[in-house]
């Protein structure tokens, strides 16, 4: 018999207080837990009643609630700022109805196989905030790299802290639009005429599960445009990957360094208004 | 334990377990017409309307929707009385099989409820959590672009 208990906390506080006990897990769209299972936890702490449900921006700073889904999130941020990096990369992962339920706090938690979430997070750089046991905010590496952090805490918005005004591309690389992505491009230019003033470059799927490819992006930080096509960008978006089903180490590696050629290109070369 | 479902504009008062799916519950308290799929969120079989929004009812904790207005199909129309989009789709012959139909209707309707004269492309997008394994996508396109046709001149 399954035993477990659902709760419907109404504030942070409230929900705070119910993660502190032992195996107890946050609910927010429920598409991690379903696969994964909650017979082995002894609570669960539904969010749909906390107030964490917002999109919101001051001074160039976007903080997006964990409870907002990925669906109401892209479609605010394309409303907001057409051609958004995350409105591209949250309004193409999984599938309409999924994308209705994927949290932007339960994505961020594990950054399953599905979510878009994580290349975009890098590029950005966008924080994770927490309230909890481990109250405050966290970049990417710190928070992939300790996910005991999570014990205890939970997820109240994620924050960009430079959102807006970068020329993007997006490319995720899937043979049907709702298969899982085998990996993710994510590119950010800031240009200044024919002066490149910054490039960020991230790539997820491989065999780290993401990567700011920096040596691509300081090759191309401050050189003119005209610089761009001396440069070996497929070797140096070059990274390793696993074997997939989508496709040997090898094969994945190549392809992976022919869509960061063109999205860099796409991005420095694309004549249109930053987002 | 037990929990209140809006079915359809019905209350209902439903015992589950705590780790069961929405579309385990709807479909042990008859509600059949929501059918199951791959189990995975893939096919979009199952399909229900959530407080308005469309989603894999095997992906969603029944705990989690408690209390809150669940569509299905069937709360839509009857074969005496369909709902615009259910006529379409039998006008176009946008059925075959029909196991992927009732889910493919819920899908059209959340987008003609918001868009009520899409673009091809925004019925394909719509439709993007919805495998059909018989009609191919043809006909189902065609359904929907006449429903909503039909819909907004009775606007």
């Amino acid at each position: 018999m399954n035993m477990v208990q659902w709760y419907f906390p109404e504030t942070v506080d409230e929900a705070v207080a119910l993660l502190g006990r032992e195996r107890t897990i946050p609910h927010g769209g429920g598409t991690n837990l379903v696969k994964s299972g909650i017979a082995s936890y002894s609570g669960v702490v539904d969010l749909a009643r906390v107030p964490l449900n917002y999109l919101k921006t001051d001074r160039g700073i976007l903080e997006i609630g964990a409870n907002q889904t990925f669906a109401s999130a892209a479609e605010n941020l394309s409303n907001l700022y057409p051609g958004c990096i995350l409105a591209s990369a949250l309004g193409s992962a999984a599938s309409t109805p999924l994308r209705n339920r994927i949290t932007m706090g339960g994505s961020a938690s594990l950054f399953p196989l599905w979510s878009d979430l994580i290349g975009p997070m890098a590029v950005l750089e966008g924080e994770i905030c927490t309230e909890g046991k481990n109250a405050g905010s966290f970049d990417l590496s710190t928070w992939l790299a300790n996910r005991a952090v999570q014990k205890g805490t939970l997820i109240t918005s994620l924050l960009f802290p430079d959102a807006f005004d970068w020329i993007s591309a997006y490319y995720r690389e899937v043979r049907v639009g709702f298969d899982y992505p085998a990996f993710t491009v994510s590119v950010l230019a800031r240009k200044k005429g024919s002066r490149i003033e910054r490039v960020r470059v991230a790539l997820s799927g491989g065999a780290d599960r993401v990567v700011r490819l920096t040596d691509l992006e300081e090759a191309l930080n401050g050189a003119d445009l005209s610089k761009v096509s001396s440069l070996d960008l497929r070797k140096m978006g070059t990274v390793r990957f696993g074997r997939k089903p989508a496709g040997s180490p090898e094969f994945l590696s190549e392809i992976a360094a022919v869509q960061v050629e063109r999205c860099v290109k796409s991005a420095l070369f694309r004549e249109e208004e930053t987002r | 334990m037990k929990g209140t479902f809006f079915i359809n504009g019905r209350k209902e008062e439903w015992s589950f377990a705590p780790d069961a799916v929405l579309l385990d519950v709807l479909r042990e308290n008859g509600r059949t017409e929501v059918h199951r799929g791959c189990g995975e969120g893939a096919c979009g079989s199952c399909a229900v309307v959530l407080d308005g929004t469309l989603v894999n009812s095997c992906q969603v904790f029944a705990a989690s929707a408690q209390e809150k207005e669940i569509l299905t199909v069937a709360g839509l129309g009857s074969i005496h009385s369909p709902h615009p989009l259910q006529a379409a789709f039998v006008e176009t012959g946008a059925v075959q099989c029909g196991f992927c139909t009732p889910a493919m209707i819920l899908a059209a309707y959340c987008l003609l409820k918001k868009t009520p004269n899409p673009t091809d492309d925004e019925i394909r997008r719509a439709l993007d959590g919805n495998s059909c394994r018989c009609t191919g996508y043809v006909k189902i396109i065609e359904a929907v672009r006449l429903a909503a046709r039909r819909m907004s001149s009775h606007d």
